[in-house]
């Protein structure tokens, strides 16, 4: 295969990645209230189950609740002085845990899924169910130290069998012409 | 999802077991497939280029998630495969990476979710299908399972040294 050839299928195929990312964006295909409708009629779903993943922001052991935001916020400048960014909205939802069972303790920075109704105009979540993802900056090290190390296997393993052709712009088997 | 060495050990242990039927998946390949399992987490170039700048340029929404899809890692995988000599090579390192996405996938479905059910709609997406219950087995930073994976990689590995001692005798 030429490699003008290649560069070019290479390319298409970026191009159709790039377009399914745009796609996927698109679509709501989850079967929970997004925060977008949740924000814009807060009393509406009041009564409504969610299904959500947040960090957690402040833990109030006494009460057995957590605090996690609500929030969106987009880009609105890059220049020379960086990337800016703006709050279209951001809200405090306390995430009552008072009747659940909660997968392992909760601090601040853990990062949680939640699973609730909302009350309150949308303003607390009473918890069914809590999984805690990440416990804490730990369990991150770990997640990406491992993951790192992972990488760093598949390659040296790649690289033991394959080599570069520079010339020919492809992979090519060690230990052949 | 897992971290990737549970999914570099997985794939590693996969690949081992199918070389034992198909002929043409010598060792070389079964590299290239612990490569693709690599491809679904690719999606984290959220970390490098945020999907909020894209979203800032392009004017419309964007998720960097459609990597983490069934369709994305085929087109991963048929990006990967270009990278390769001639139509064997190209067809044989499709199959190989697209097969370590897969194991990814399949690795990371039991994970825990607090509605009980797994992410499959996330793998299909833009299509809609159901989320089946997730048996809940792990969250990533499970210490044990990147353990299993390993007991589970070592323990074909010997296999596959024993085979080949038995092929030789």
């Amino acid at each position: 295969m030429q490699v003008t050839h290649r560069v070019l299928g290479i390319a298409v195929l970026v191009v159709l990645l790039i377009g399914l990312n745009f796609a996927v964006a698109a679509v709501d295909y989850r079967s929970y209230p997004d925060k977008e409708a949740i924000h814009s009629d807060p009393a509406g779903f009041d009564g409504e189950q969610v299904f959500i993943f947040k960090k957690v922001e402040t833990v109030n052991r006494p009460s057995s609740q957590v605090v996690v935001l609500r929030k969106e916020d987009r880009v609105v400048d890059i220049g020379s002085d960086g990337i800016t960014k703006q709050f279209d909205y951001r809200e405090e939802v306390i995430v009552d845990i008072s009747d659940t069972t909660v997968s392992s303790t909760i601090g601040e920075d853990s990062q949680i899924q939640v699973y609730g109704q909302l009350r309150d105009e949308s303003s607390v979540i009473d918890a069914d169910r809590v999984v805690v993802d990440y416990q804490d900056s730990a369990d991150y090290t770990y997640m990406y130290g491992t993951s790192i190390l992972g990488l760093l296997v598949a390659v040296v393993y790649f690289f033991s069998h394959w080599r570069i052709n520079l010339r020919a712009g492809c992979f090519e088997p060690r230990g052949e012409q | 999802m897992s971290e990737w060495l549970t999914h570099v050990f997985i794939a590693y242990a996969g690949f081992t077991i199918f070389s034992w039927k198909v002929d043409w998946l010598t060792d070389r390949w079964i590299a290239v497939g612990v490569i693709g399992s690599a491809l679904p987490d690719l999606s984290r170039i959220e970390l490098l280029v945020s999907h909020d700048i894209v979203e800032y340029l392009a004017g419309i929404d964007f998720t960097w998630a459609g990597i983490h899809t069934l369709i994305g890692v085929i087109l991963l995988s048929a990006i990967g495969a270009l990278c390769f000599g001639d139509s064997t090579a190209q067809y044989r390192a499709f199959v190989s990476l697209f097969g370590g996405a897969v194991s990814h996938l399949v690795v990371d479905l039991p994970q825990r979710y607090a509605d009980g059910r797994m992410i499959l709609d996330t793998y299909l997406s833009p299509i809609p299908v159901p989320r089946p219950p997730t048996p809940g087995w792990y969250v990533t930073p499970d210490r044990w399972v990147v353990g299993v994976a390993f007991v589970v990689a070592l323990f074909v590995f010997g296999i596959d040294r024993y085979r080949g001692r038995a092929v030789a005798h």
